[in-house]
Parts: structure tokens; sequence; C-alpha cells
């Protein structure tokens, strides 16, 4: 516990992350982009909003927009298990809920674990990749979410939040 | 005998022959010095013979010219005083005599009618004939002279006068420049002979003195002999010595050096080194006889030749006399050189059997010298370098030894400290899981209890069915009309079970949701103590700590779920079976009892099976409570193990520093004996290969020490950070129960119902 705490900075990207599952995928995002998770609640639909966007909830009184996240990342969609979750991410102070197939854990990966997103070539953008943490045996797709959730969903969500 | 012992007697014999031979050599170089010095002073005395018979006859040269020259003016006067005797006697005192008056001798005899010359102008005349071919001259001067142009005028003339007229000699001579040319003036006095000579000078007008008297000198008679040129050393000779100085700055010294030489060679003293008898040196007296005879020889041969030289002097040059004198001073020199020839040639030849003898002496010195390293080598030098390699092979297997011993105490407390690390934090890793396990096996219990309830209603409806299948068997035989209506119950009892299976199956879902819950919490406890930065640290771990006994939680309630699953399956293929004979209990009656004895079987297995549950869960129950207080236990322990586990660790690493150390001294020693075998054997080989193994030894330390310090502090960064992934790891990939197979095992199951 005190090694956790003695833990120095090594990389600007080494630190905690908040894995989930996604498909055959662990995927992680900055544990401080992520403010809670939560189970899979009611989902009000919203029209006239793209298909990933699934719509709002009402989490304690406040209505926060949820992404699917299969479908952004235009994977074949599955139907909810008791598993599947909504993690709560803050991007640009707004929070927006991600529909994930099942959390992992918080796991500390050092700076020499993580190599730098790889280059595919031209047209295929891996910007929303922050880098890849090897831990073990596995690969830990690190996402920059708010990369992910680029600007033009943004408004979209600030404008479905407004509602 | 020691070495040392073997040394000292080699050294001691060499150091004597070193001394003799030393002794000998200079001994005879020393006598070498004297030989030299006496082989050239004999040979010097060659030398001298030769110089001193040149010399000689070089000083008799002046001599022979001086009597040559005296001679010639003794003639040349004789000469002259006869003619005017001759003239007086039989020319003028004749005529007078005879009484013939007009004679009259006179100086201008030729203008005066019988006149004829004065004697002494008569002379006169006849001399100047003779000098007019440059034999001599003559004067004929006094004081009181008739002709007036005859006078005493230079020094010498005076000088001559004087001489001769007190007759402190008969004859005066000089050699001196006369009229421009060197020659010899030889004056003798001019006496008064005949009377006619007296009367005529005291009688004659123009005579200044008239009292001559017979036998005075009147004048001086000078005989000029002109030498003409000569050289300088007899112009000095005539100018400056007397006889008594004859060969005293040549020939004179020269016999000086050779005598005291030749006494110095034959009965010792002081011997001069130079000519001019300045340095000297001091001979030894001579003993060898046959050398003694022959300087005696060279004595007596030398005495000849001076005999022979003064003899040279007494007779008359170029006379055969002075030849003989001459040949024989000749011969009896080379005589004397060769005989002193013969001394230098022994003298020379004593020096070369010396030498030869020293060249012997210093051949056997080099021998004995040689023989004193052999024998030097075979016992000092030998047995000492093999002892000394010995020692050296020793020291570095010793060496060698030593730090192969340390890299392994090295590397045995570093698998210590690393064992001591791992234990350490999977002892404080246990102890957190305990203290949380003990929290969460409470939940367990009580669900279990819960569960127990459930699986005793069960076995309460299983029993009930039981009995119904006794009531039916009893009533086939008697009211198989009535069977239906028992079938029916029967089916109902199926059902109750089936509904009591689903509550359990209900139960474990709760057990499973609360896990699940109790997962996401975690979660979201760890994002929280995330977003709290450093001081919600502690705080994560006890969340993760909280999800891994969620995870336990949810697979102890999927194992329940698994075993509700075969007892709704047994109840379902009751169920089923009841049915069939309800189907076929009208057509065939005598199959009912079997069916009925195979649907008791079933509901024996379901009664079996419900049994089992309750055991499990009753055993899930009391296992909590025995886990709880086996944690606290086990807890206990733990503290225990993780002090020991401390001790382990800084003992290890103080064992690491020493073996450290002794490897530094094993690397010290190892130098040591490298430098030590460089120094014996100069064996470049053995060193490097001692090299060698110093390296590797040496870079297997490094290593290891390095090691054993990271390995010492149990709680650094690396060491933890390693167990806390793995300890993540393993909770990923068993503890979670959260994978694909799960949810479709509920999807079954929600089919199913």
């Amino acid at each position: 516990m005190e090694a956790v705490a003695e833990k120095t900075e090594k990389s600007t990207l080494e630190g905690k992350f908040l894995t989930f599952i996604l498909g055959d995928e662990i995927y992680g995002i900055e544990i401080l982009k992520a403010r809670e998770i939560i189970g899979l609640m009611d989902i009000t639909t919203v029209p006239q909003t793209p298909d990933y966007m699934k719509g709002v909830i009402n989490l304690r009184g406040k209505v926060i927009p949820v992404i699917d996240l299969r479908m952004k990342f235009a994977m074949q969609e599955e139907a909810h298990t008791q598993e599947t979750c909504v993690i709560v991410v803050e991007v640009n102070n707004t929070s927006i809920g991600i529909i994930v197939d099942s959390v992992s854990e918080v796991s500390d990966i050092g700076g020499g674990e993580i190599e730098t997103a790889p280059k595919f070539g031209q047209g295929i953008d891996t910007s929303f990749i922050m880098g890849l943490g090897k831990v073990k045996d596995k690969i830990i797709i690190l996402l920059d979410i708010d990369a992910v959730l680029s600007s033009e969903e943004l408004e979209m969500v600030e404008e479905l939040a407004k509602d | 005998m020691t070495i040392g012992k073997k040394f000292i007697v080699v050294f001691s014999i060499f150091f004597i022959a070193v001394i003799t031979g030393a002794f000998f050599v200079f001994n005879t170089i020393r006598e070498q010095q004297n030989d030299k010095d006496i082989v050239n002073l004999a040979g010097r005395q060659r030398m001298l013979t030769q110089k001193y018979f040149k010399e000689y006859i070089n000083e008799t040269i002046p001599i022979q010219v001086r009597y040559a020259t005296l001679k010639t003016a003794k003639v040349a006067t004789l000469q002259i005083v006869e003619d005017r005797k001759q003239f007086t006697k039989n020319v003028v005192i004749k005529l007078k005599k005879d009484g013939i008056v007009d004679v009259h001798p006179n100086r201008e005899y030729a203008s005066i009618d019988g006149g004829i010359p004065l004697p002494a102008t008569f002379v006169q005349e006849v001399s100047d004939r003779i000098n007019e071919k440059g034999v001599y001259s003559y004067d004929l001067l006094s004081k009181w002279n008739i002709n007036k142009e005859k006078g005493l005028k230079t020094d010498f003339e005076k000088e001559a006068f004087d001489y001769l007229f007190n007759k402190d000699g008969e004859e005066f001579s000089r050699f001196m420049v006369h009229n421009g040319i060197y020659s010899l003036r030889y004056a003798t006095a001019d006496t008064a002979a005949a009377a006619g000579c007296v009367n005529c000078h005291n009688n004659h007008a123009e005579s200044p003195k008239h009292d001559f008297k017979l036998g005075d000198v009147m004048g001086v008679l000078v005989v000029n002999i002109p030498i003409g040129t000569v050289s300088a050393e007899t112009v000095a000779f005539f100018a400056t010595k007397n006889d008594g100085d004859f060969g005293k700055d040549t020939f004179g010294k020269t016999k000086e050096v050779f005598d005291t030489t030749l006494a110095a060679l034959i009965n010792g003293g002081q011997a001069p080194l130079d000519l001019g008898m300045k340095n000297f040196t001091t001979l030894p007296p001579n003993t060898d006889a046959a050398i003694l005879g022959k300087l005696k020889n060279v004595e007596a041969l030398w005495k000849t030749t001076q005999e022979n030289l003064e003899e040279l002097l007494q007779v008359e040059p170029n006379s055969a006399e002075y030849i003989v004198a001459y040949n024989s001073a000749y011969r009896s020199n080379n005589e004397t050189m060769k005989a002193m020839n013969k001394v230098v040639g022994i003298y020379q030849a004593e020096s070369e059997m010396k030498m030869a003898m020293l060249f012997w002496i210093q051949c056997a010195s080099a021998g004995l010298v040689c023989l004193v390293i052999g024998l030097g080598w075979i016992f000092f030098a030998r047995p000492l370098i093999s002892f000394l390699k010995e020692l050296v092979a020793k020291l570095s297997d010793g060496a060698e030894q030593v730090s192969d011993a340390s890299t392994q105490i090295s590397s045995s407390s570093q698998t210590l400290a690393e064992g001591s690390s791992e234990q350490a934090s999977s002892l404080e890793e246990t102890s957190s899981t305990m203290e949380e396990m003990s929290t969460m096996t409470k939940q367990n219990s009580d669900n279990a209890q819960e569960a127990a309830t459930l699986a005793k209603k069960c076995s309460d409806s299983a029993g009930k069915g039981n009995v119904a299948v006794g009531d039916m068997c009893d009533a086939i035989d008697k009211m198989s009309s009535a069977s239906m209506e028992i079938v029916d119950s029967m089916s109902d009892s199926m059902k109750e079970i089936n509904t009591s299976s689903n509550q359990i199956a209900e139960i474990t879902k709760v057990i499973d949701g609360i896990a699940f819950q109790t997962n996401l919490l975690a979660l979201n406890a760890a994002v929280e103590a995330a977003r709290a930065g450093d001081h919600g640290k502690g705080f994560a771990v006890v969340a993760e700590e909280v999800r891994n006994l969620a995870q336990r939680s949810a697979t102890a309630a999927k194992d329940t779920a698994a075993l509700i699953k075969d007892c709704v399956d047994k109840a379902n293929s009751g169920t089923a079976l009841t049915n069939k004979c309800k189907e076929s209990l009208q057509e065939i009656v005598e199959d009912v009892k079997k069916s009925t004895d195979n649907t008791n079987a079933a509901l024996q297995d379901i009664v079996g099976n419900v049994e089992k549950v309750t055991i499990l869960t009753n055993e899930i129950s009391t296992a909590s409570v025995e886990q709880s207080d086996g944690v606290t236990n086990v807890n206990s322990s733990i503290q225990q193990m993780d002090h020991v586990t401390q001790q382990n660790a800084a003992t290890a690493e103080e064992v690491a520093s020493t073996s450290e150390e002794m490897s530094a001294q094993a690397q010290t020693l190892q130098e040591l004996v490298d430098s030590l075998s460089v120094q014996v054997s100069g064996d470049q080989k053995l060193k490097s290969q001692d090299g060698q193994d110093n390296s590797t030894v040496h870079a297997e330390i490094k290593p290891v020490s390095r090691k054993s310090r990271s390995a010492s502090h149990p709680h650094a960064n690396d060491g933890k950070n390693g167990d806390h992934v793995k300890t993540q790891d393993t909770a990923m990939e068993s503890i979670i129960p959260m994978g694909d197979n799960r949810v479709s095992e509920y999807n079954e199951k929600n089919c199913d119902f």
C-alpha cells in the first residue's frame, strides 16, 4: 500500500487506469477521467440522435447522456447483461456515460509498461489511443476518452443535457 | 640446509672469489704500471744515446771552425812576420850595411830616387795584394805608429794592445763582425826583434816615440780571417761561451738524464719522467740478474762512448785521428743503443708475460663467477622459485575458492533477500486480505443461513412428495381411479419444489448481485481514491481488497447456484416422470407402480440433494465462522512472520555486504598473488589466467551485490509494484466471476425459468 503511494512518476502516461472489457479486448481510461461506475439503468431514448447515442439517464437528479461504446467503435451490438455497466466520465466538464461490457479493475500501469500508440499508416486514425499498456501478457488499450468523444458529439451531448 | 644458509655459503664463496680476483687484478695492474714506466724509461735511454751523440757532434762544429780559423790566422801572422823579418834583414839592413847611401826606406818610396819601402809598408802592400783575393787582411797597429792612420781605433784593438803590451798572453783573438763580414780577429804582439827596427823607429822623424828598446812591444799585428755566413748558434757560441761551458745546455743535460735513469734502473730510486728533470718516479731496485747484466754492459759501453767523444775534442778536426775517434765514438754509441734495446726487449717480454698472467687470472675469475652463479641457481634460486611458484599456485587457488565462496554466499543471500521480500509483500497482502475477508465472511454466513432455510423448505416439500408417493402406492391397489388426483397433488409438490429451487436460485442471484454491486462500489471507491490523490492511496488498497472479497462471494454463490441447478434439474426430471405417469396411468395400471417407484426414487434423490444443499450451506456457515476465527489467528501469525521476514531481509543484506567485502578481499589477494607470480616467474600465462578468473568472479559479484541491496529493502518500489500487478492479474484471471461464461450461465437459467 505504501508502495503505491511511493510510486514515482516516470512517464506522463503512467498512473492508474480504470480497465474495462469491450468485446474481447481490455481497454483503459485514466482514472481521473472517470466520475463513477454505475449499473445499467433505464435509458430514455432521445430521437434524432446517432445510433450509438443511446439516450439519457437520470443519475441522482442529473440528466446524463449515455453512449454505447460498442456502437461507437463500430462493433456488433449485444444484449446487455448483468455485468453491463455505465462508466460516467467527465469530458470538458461534462459528464457522459459510456456503456461497456464489464468493468475490470483499477490498474496501476508503470511508465515502462506503456508503449506509444502504433501507427498503421496514412488514413487510419489512432489518435484516440493514448498508448498500449502491457500488463503480464495482455495488452490494455489506453483510450484518450477526450479524443473518443469528439467535440461534435460533445456539442450534441451538451444540447441533450440542456434538454 | 635452509635456503638462507645455502645463500650465505654461496655468497661467501662468491665474495671471497671476487675479493681475491680483484686483489690479483689490481696488483697486476699496478705492476703493469711500473713496468710501463720502466719500459718507457728504458726506451727513452735508447733515444737519449742518439740524442747525446748528435748534440755532442753538433757542439764540436763551432770548435772545429775556431780551430781552422785560428790556424789560418796563425799561418798568416807567421807569414807576415817572416816576410818583414826577411825584408828587413836581407834588404834594408843589408843595403845599409853595404853602405849604399842613396837608399831611402820610406812610405813614399815610389816617388823618391833610391827609395825602398819600409818593412811595414812592404808587408802592408803584400798583404793588400793578398787581401784583394779576399783571403785575409791584416793591420799593424800601435799607439806610437809612424803611420798615423794606423792608430788604435776600435775597442778590440785597444784591448788587444793592452793585453799584449802587458804580456798577459801571446795572442788575443775574437770572433766578431769586421768591415761587414763575420771574421776572426787575431792579434799578436809586434815586438822589436832587431836593432834596426828600434833604431829606425827611434830615429824616424815622424815617429812619436824615440825610446824603443830591443824586445819592446811596439804594436799589435791583427790578422782578420773572414768567415762569412755562420749559424746563429755558432755566433752565440763564440760570443758567449767559454770552453768550460762546452755542452752544458745540450748533451750535458742529456747525459745527466741518461745517467740518473740508468742508475735508477740498476739500483732503484728516482728516475726523471721528463727531459727537464722536473717530474720523477721511484723505481724499485733491479733484482733480475739478466737485466742487471745487460744494464751493466750498457753502463760500460756508455762510458766508452763518452771517452771516445772526449778524445774527439783532443785531436785536430778532420785529421786521421779525428776520423778514428769519431768512428769509434759512433760505434760505441750504436752498441750502447743496441745493448739498451736488448734491455727494453727483456722488460717488454716480462711485462707481456705479466699481462698474459693477468688474462689467465681474469679468465679464472670469470669461470669462478660463472660457477658461483650456477651454484646459486642450483642451490638457492631454483628451489626458491619452485617453492614460490607452488605458493603462488596455492594462494591463487585459495583466492579463487574464497572468491567462489563469497559469490555463492552473495547469491544465496540475494536469493534469501528476494525470498524475504516476496514473503513480506505476500504477508502484507495476506494480512489485509484476511482482515477484509473476515467482514465478508459474516455476510456470507448470513446468506448461507437464508439458503439453508430455503433448502429446508425444499427438503420438507420433497418429504411431503415422498409421503404422497407412499400414499399413492398404497392407494394404487385400492383406488386406481383416484390415482389421477394423487398425481395432481404430486405434480403440485413438484411445482412447490421447483418454486423453492427458484427461490434459492433467486437468493444466489441476489448474492451474486450483491457481489456485483460490491464490486462496482469497490471500483467507485478506487476511482474516488484515485481522485483523492495521495490521501486516497490507502483507501484504494482497501477498495481493491473489498472487490476481491466480492468476487470470492460471487464464486461461492456461483457454486451454490450450480448445486441448485442440479437440484432443479432433478425436480424437473421428477415432474416429467410424474406427467408421464399421469398420462399413461389409465392405460397401463401395472406400469403405475413401477412409475411410482421411479418417482419415489427421484424424490429420494431430491431429498438427498436438498439435504446435500443444506449440509453445504451449513458447512458454508460454519466454515465462515471458523474462517473468521482462523483469519484472526492467521493475522497474528502473519504479523510475526512479517517481523521475522524483515529480520531475514536485514540479515541477508548484511550477509550480502559481508560477502561483497570478502569478494573484494579475495580480489586484493588475487592481485597480490598475480604480482608475486610475475615477480617469481614473470609468467604472463599464469597471470592472464588468474586475471580472467578474477574478472569473472568480480563480474559475478557486482550484480549480486546490487541485487542483494535491492532485495534487502522489501518495501522497495519494484518488488512491491510487481507483487501488486501479480495480485491484480490473478484477480483478473481467476477471481472475477464476470466472464462471458458466467453471463451465459445466467442466461440459460433465465431461459429455464
